[in-house]
């Protein structure tokens, strides 16, 4: 529970734009009205502004503050050596023994969570090897207790104490200098994660070539000039839901563009998964386009599968004029649509009530 | 996302979520059918284990579905009605109509003769329910002629199997006819709109609102070359408002955006079949809206339908609860707005999927930290309480408030 709570304040921002703090005000009392109106005046919306290197097509972020700012502030980028957050440095200060020991990480508990997952399956096969005999001789289970007692080991917390063991390896030393760890780990962004930052909040400053390079720029170097261009449908569709308050991130690992999190992957499960298709102004192009029910079906039963929720964005494409005659980004970018279908299996057994 | 454990989910398992479409029969309870108790549900077996006893029950069930198979179908001659094949009208007709189904079955015309779709003719034949008969020759057609007489072409075929599934699985099913009922535009009324513009201007005069649209910059849009620091935001909802960019389809005004008809290959799509769930008031005379409606499209024949297709044909269903709409915000994303059900067939294998009208462009979802959950009142602005900003762990509870606008 405690860990929530400081997980709370930890995530206390949901982008690296920060609100200016202002005192509630109390209408009956004129000092709260002073109060609010100081802290206004004083009060400057704060950026915190990272750095990212744009090379050979990814986005990396290697200082260090720059990762935990990314990361706390809505969550964006995954650590090269993690899974999402970049929890590298802490993990092997506590594999050296070095430092103070610290919360586990996302990594340890998911291999916590497997080793008991272990156990209980191990237990499962014990059960049921005795429910096999029995049923040999002709009983038929009778092993009430036991059964409550497995579900109780499946459903049991996990164990956060967890004694620290050191494991200091001979090519370890290498890691160190000054007998100090150097973080190696560096932070990913996707194209449209970083262009957002770019371009929305002005957050970033990304180099390439050792030189900042601007928003025109950057955009010219992520999408060709046609205007169904794969980057410009996943922006726009990306901008569309952080705009709304939603922590997007990759959807790959479901076979989906994006997962929609509320808050972000430490408060809750991602609700929502995220496909886009195109469409064009052209009927005639559109079914040229279109995709296989199989196609959908396939997705849909992964996504079902994880009791997610499947989205279809249909980006409207304008013509390539209409494109071309926009001067500035943010107008081209008005000119797509989104439109928003849910995809979800029916059974007719579970819609008869 | 953890593999449903088969020994568990015996014992009432809370959290088990996941459905469980394909009904496992236990077959041995046909031969108890008598008692009229409904068939209960086996548990699966994945493997043998050697047991007598799991052979034995496995024996019994394939023996019980034998010996149901081979009963005698037969039908009380009293009871017994006979359906003739009329081709010039692709009807079959009833002359002495009598028999349950005809609570959901056929139209009876002024002479007291029922007339069936192709549809509910060889579905009846095939139920024993009617007995069909050609309409020349004086002789009982087989069920392959049944299919041969009733359906032109695979798609007729394809419908029938929809329409059979859903027959067989207790539901009211009807042809998609002529009888289109437009459906009715959704409008807010004049007074809604007068009340929202005026909340919108108590909104503008609470204080800290109005000190920031007085003082400050309205949140707009500032792409590029201008700065967030040189605004003053005091909470989230300002920030988020202020990037919103890309347009999007609200269900409120659906209006797409205006697409030239091109020469479209396809045709518009509407309904194939109007499905009620199973009632015992069911009038056919004058049925209520059904509660879904189904397009049956061949996945071997037709791709998705592209997007206009999709919109008109939602904008074409009628059905009970259309206009329902969800108070509770996940629900409002999880279900959507407008849906139809599509049965996409795969030489005769249905997979049925609903596609619903969503609209999260128009639900914000930001954390709004901050007041306690209890305080209800506080909507338009969410300032942080100084005091306030060690203990708001109370997380989540209040994050959609914003959203509910």
């Amino acid at each position: 529970m405690s860990k929530r709570a400081s997980l709370g304040q930890v995530h206390k921002y949901s982008l690296p734009v920060h609100p200016i703090e202002v005192p509630n005000i109390v209408p009956h009392n004129p000092i709260s009205w002073v109060q609010f109106l100081i802290a206004y005046w004083k009060g400057v919306t704060v950026v915190q502004t990272t750095t990212a290197d744009f090379v050979n097509g990814q986005f990396l972020v290697s200082n260090d503050e720059d990762i935990k700012t990314l990361w706390k502030n809505g969550f964006f980028g995954k650590g090269i050596f993690s899974r999402s957050e970049a929890t590298w440095y802490d993990r092997t200060q506590k594999r050296l023994g070095l430092g103070e020991f610290k919360n586990l990480t996302i990594e340890e508990i998911t291999a916590i969570r497997r080793d008991e997952r272990k156990k209980f399956k191990k237990e499962r096969a014990k059960l049921e090897a005795k429910q096999a005999e029995l049923k040999k001789a002709g009983i038929v289970d009778p092993f009430i207790e036991e059964r409550l007692e497995l579900k109780n080991l499946r459903d049991k917390d996990i164990d956060v104490k967890v004694e620290r063991t050191i494991d200091f390896r001979d090519d370890d030393q290498q890691l160190l200098v000054d007998g100090k760890l150097q973080n190696l780990e560096t932070l990913e962004l996707f194209a449209a994660e970083a262009f957002f930052l770019k371009f929305a909040l002005n957050a970033i400053n990304i180099r390439h070539n050792d030189q900042p390079i601007s928003t025109v720029e950057l955009f010219n170097k992520l999408s060709s000039s046609k205007v169904d261009d794969l980057f410009i449908m996943n922006y726009v569709v990306y901008h569309h839901y952080r705009s709304l308050g939603w922590c997007v991130r990759s959807g790959i690992k479901f076979g989906t563009e994006y997962l929609l999190y509320k808050r972000g992957p430490p408060f809750h499960h991602a609700e929502h998964a995220v496909i886009i298709l195109p469409n064009y102004k052209d009927e005639q192009q559109n079914e040229q386009v279109a995709k296989d029910f199989v196609w959908l079906s396939s997705i849909s039963r992964v996504i079902g599968g994880v009791r997610k929720n499947l989205i279809i964005v249909f980006v409207d494409i304008p013509t390539q004029e209409e494109f071309d005659s926009c001067e500035t980004l943010e107008e081209k970018f008005k000119l797509y649509k989104i439109n928003e279908l849910l995809y979800r299996r029916w059974v007719a057994n579970k819609n008869r009530d | 996302m953890e593999d449903e454990e088969a020994l568990l989910t015996s014992t009432a398992n809370p959290d088990t979520q996941i459905e469980f479409e394909d009904e496992i029969q236990d077959w041995r309870n046909l031969t108890k059918i008598k008692d009229t108790s409904l068939p209960k549900r086996g548990e699966k077996d994945y493997e043998p284990d050697g047991t007598n006893l799991q052979n034995s029950v496995l024996e019994e069930s394939r023996n019980s579905m034998f010996d149901a198979l081979a009963g005698d179908r037969s039908h009380v001659v009293k009871q017994h009605v006979k359906a003739i094949w009329i081709s010039s009208q692709k009807r079959g007709l009833i002359t002495k109509p009598k028999g349950s189904f005809l609570q959901t079955c056929g139209v009876i015309d002024s002479e007291n003769k029922c007339w069936l779709r192709p549809e509910e003719f060889c579905y009846l034949a095939e139920r024993g329910s009617i007995e069909p008969w050609f309409e020349d020759k004086d002789l009982a057609m087989s069920i392959e002629a049944c299919y041969a007489y009733c359906f032109d072409n695979d798609d007729e075929i394809d419908e029938y199997h929809v329409y059979s599934y859903l027959k067989r699985h207790g539901f009211i099913v009807m042809k998609n006819e002529e009888q289109r009922i437009i459906p009715k535009l959704q409008t807010i009324s004049p007074m809604k709109r007068v009340y929202s513009q005026l909340l919108k201007w108590i909104n503008y005069f609470t204080l800290p609102n109005l000190i920031t649209n007085l003082f400050g910059h309205k949140p707009y849009p500032f792409f590029q070359n201008l700065n967030f620091t040189s605004k003053k935001f005091t909470s989230y909802s300002q920030i988020y408002n202020s990037i919103k960019l890309i347009p999007f389809r609200s269900h409120s005004t659906p209006s797409t955006q205006p697409q030239p008809q091109s020469s479209s290959t396809q045709s518009k799509l509407i309904p194939t079949f109007n499905i009620w769930k199973p009632s015992p008031n069911f009038s056919k005379k004058s049925p209520p809206l059904p509660n879904f409606q189904i397009l049956v499209q061949n996945v071997n024949k037709y791709k998705l339908p592209t997007l206009k297709q999709l919109h008109d044909l939602i904008n074409s269903t009628n059905y009970q609860n259309k206009h329902h709409i969800d108070s509770d915000q996940s629900k409002r994303l999880k279900n959507g707005y407008g849906f139809v059900l599509i049965a996409t067939v795969d030489y005769g294998i249905i997979n049925i999927v609903k596609l619903s009208e969503a609209d999260f462009g128009n639900e914000n979802v930001w954390y709004v930290p901050g007041p306690k959950p209890q305080n209800k009142k506080n909507n338009g602005k969410n300032n942080k309480n100084q005091n306030n900003n060690n203990n708001n762990n109370n997380k989540d509870k209040n994050k959609d408030k914003k959203g509910k606008k």
